[in-house]
């Protein structure tokens, strides 16, 4: 579904380079829950930018369903780590949750009921008319969603959205998420530096190396059934692996330093 | 049920307590200024009876409302005409980076320039009428409001837009939608730091060149030695700007109070 061909990305100019990314090629499945891992700073925020069409490509290019993408779209809607400032604070839920489908023109009637729908989905029916700034972080995290999945977008890409919230508020979201994406299939790419995360939620797990010039490491598929608790079979064997494959990249990027 | 009754008492005492708080300070403070008149000089430090009875017949004869209102009025046209202008240059500077890098520099130096100082060239300009006033008000209002609305739309996080976009908003609804509602509050606090500044840009002006307004009368009874008509006029002043910042507190309040609703930190 998303080609992403020979994709990198080169800031600054003259002598100031900084190549983030090199020669990424990446193939999207529909339908699947994909997830970006690896540690600060390896250009995955630029790759997502990049494939929901923020930023363009220094060289390569990026196809959704065989055509090229050429900016940001309602077919690819991005997810940011900081609900607060992504949210309309001047909007109740409810309006938040409509905002899309107002801009599509849709009838107020229709929105409402297509918004109390999506909100009774992440759980927030009771706070429909309250603020962004009275809800707590996972709250406005979940909101959101709710947001996004009322304009029914092909695509969720999701920027470390659950990084600022704490470890419980963490692990109910990762829930939230995987029931959501059960019900609706839609196509996920979670960006993550968290090796747990992206195993309890991932079909496919992509290591990204440190950057600068950062590749992809083959990726790793995931076969557990879902929903995945820590103590399952497979699980702990699992992330020794992946954890030895980050510290062999990390090892690499120490060797080449020096 | 010990426990129950001692928090009862103590949310009854925290009711009334702010209120009686600041009643305590007033009186104290008048306490504390009827003191300083006797220690010093009743004539330096008229004592606040005698500033009241002082008050009296300038209320009685329509005095003290009269150039009340007139120093209010210039304030007003002055404000407002320097708030609309301020917020439709200083939208553009914020969004559009040419706008900003063009006028920025003029701006910094122009700011510098205080009402007072302004009010020489002023009166040349526009003669010691109604006109000046308004001009020095005007100035004392625009660059502040200027900058705090051109700050507020350049400050509307990169996310909110892009999140947006991505409901498929088109760049001037982004604009109109988002960039807009999310300034306001900026331009509400740079209009209430501007009004302050502009109750305090008035006196100055009616000092050196009017003959009406609460400067004025400042001015004339100071040439005429009465410190009490004195007190009268800065006592004047001081209640008629906390009024006015409080019912301008109202008022945005009251229509937009959805777009000052501040995102607490999670």
């Amino acid at each position: 579904m998303l080609q992403v061909q020979n994709v990198s990305k080169v800031y600054g100019g003259f002598d100031r380079e900084y190549t983030a990314l090199e020669k990424i090629d990446l193939s999207i499945r529909e339908g699947e829950f994909l997830c970006l891992l690896g540690p600060s700073g390896c250009g995955k925020s630029t790759l997502l930018n990049i494939l929901a069409g923020f930023e363009r490509p220094s060289s390569g290019r990026v196809l959704l369903n065989g055509v090229e993408i050429s900016g940001p779209g309602h077919d690819r809607v991005m997810f940011f780590q900081d609900a607060g400032s992504a949210l309309f604070p001047w909007l109740d839920c409810e309006e938040n949750v409509e905002f899309g489908l107002r801009l599509k023109g849709v009838a107020k009637a229709q929105r409402r009921e297509v918004a109390a729908r999506y909100l009774e989905t992440v759980g927030l029916s009771q706070h429909r008319n309250k603020f962004p700034s009275e809800l707590s972080g996972g709250m406005r995290q979940r909101l959101q969603i709710a947001r996004a999945l009322a304009i029914e977008p092909a695509m969720f890409l999701m920027d470390e959205p659950f990084a600022a919230l704490d470890a419980l508020t963490r692990r109910n979201m990762h829930r939230v998420l995987v029931e959501i994406w059960m019900a609706t299939r839609k196509t996920i790419i979670f960006v993550t530096h968290d090796i747990s995360e992206a195993i309890t939620m991932a079909d496919r797990i992509v290591i990204m190396t440190q950057g600068p010039r950062s590749r992809l490491r083959d990726p790793i598929v995931i076969e557990l059934s879902r929903p995945r608790t820590p103590a399952q079979a497979g699980l702990g064997a699992l992330y020794n692996r992946i954890e030895s494959i980050i510290g062999e990249e990390q090892d690499r990027a120490g060797e080449a330093a020096s | 049920m010990a426990t129950v009754t001692v928090m009862a008492k103590a949310k009854r005492h925290v009711r009334w307590r702010a209120p009686a708080v600041t009643l305590v300070s007033f009186a104290l403070a008048l306490a504390g200024w009827q003191v300083m008149s006797f220690a010093f000089n009743p004539f330096l430090i008229p004592p606040p009876l005698q500033v009241a009875a002082a008050a009296i017949p300038m209320l009685k004869d329509g005095e003290l409302f009269r150039n009340t209102a007139v120093s209010l009025v210039r304030v007003a046209v002055g404000f407002v005409f320097g708030s609309a202008l301020a917020v439709l240059i200083g939208v553009p500077m914020g969004r559009i980076k040419l706008v900003n890098d063009v006028l920025d520099p003029i701006i910094e130096l122009l700011r510098y320039l205080s009402p007072t100082a302004m009010i020489p060239i002023a009166v040349i300009w526009f003669g010691i009428g109604e006109l000046a006033k308004y001009f020095l008000i005007f100035w004392g209002t625009f660059f502040i409001v200027l900058i705090n609305t051109a700050a507020g739309v350049a400050r509307t996080p990169i996310a909110r837009q892009r999140a947006a976009q991505c409901l498929g908003a088109t760049n001037l609804q982004i604009f109109i939608l988002v960039i807009l509602p999310s300034a306001i509050p900026y331009i509400i606090v740079g209009m209430r730091i501007a009004m302050a500044s502009s109750f305090m840009s008035i006196i100055p002006a009616e000092i050196l060149a009017a003959d009406s307004g609460l400067g004025y009368l400042l001015q004339t009874s100071g040439l005429l030695l009465q410190t009490d008509r004195i007190f009268v006029a800065l006592a004047a002043i001081s209640i008629i700007g906390f009024i006015t910042d409080r019912l301008f507190r109202w008022a945005a309040n009251r229509t937009l109070s959805r777009y000052m609703e501040r995102l607490a930190l999670p």
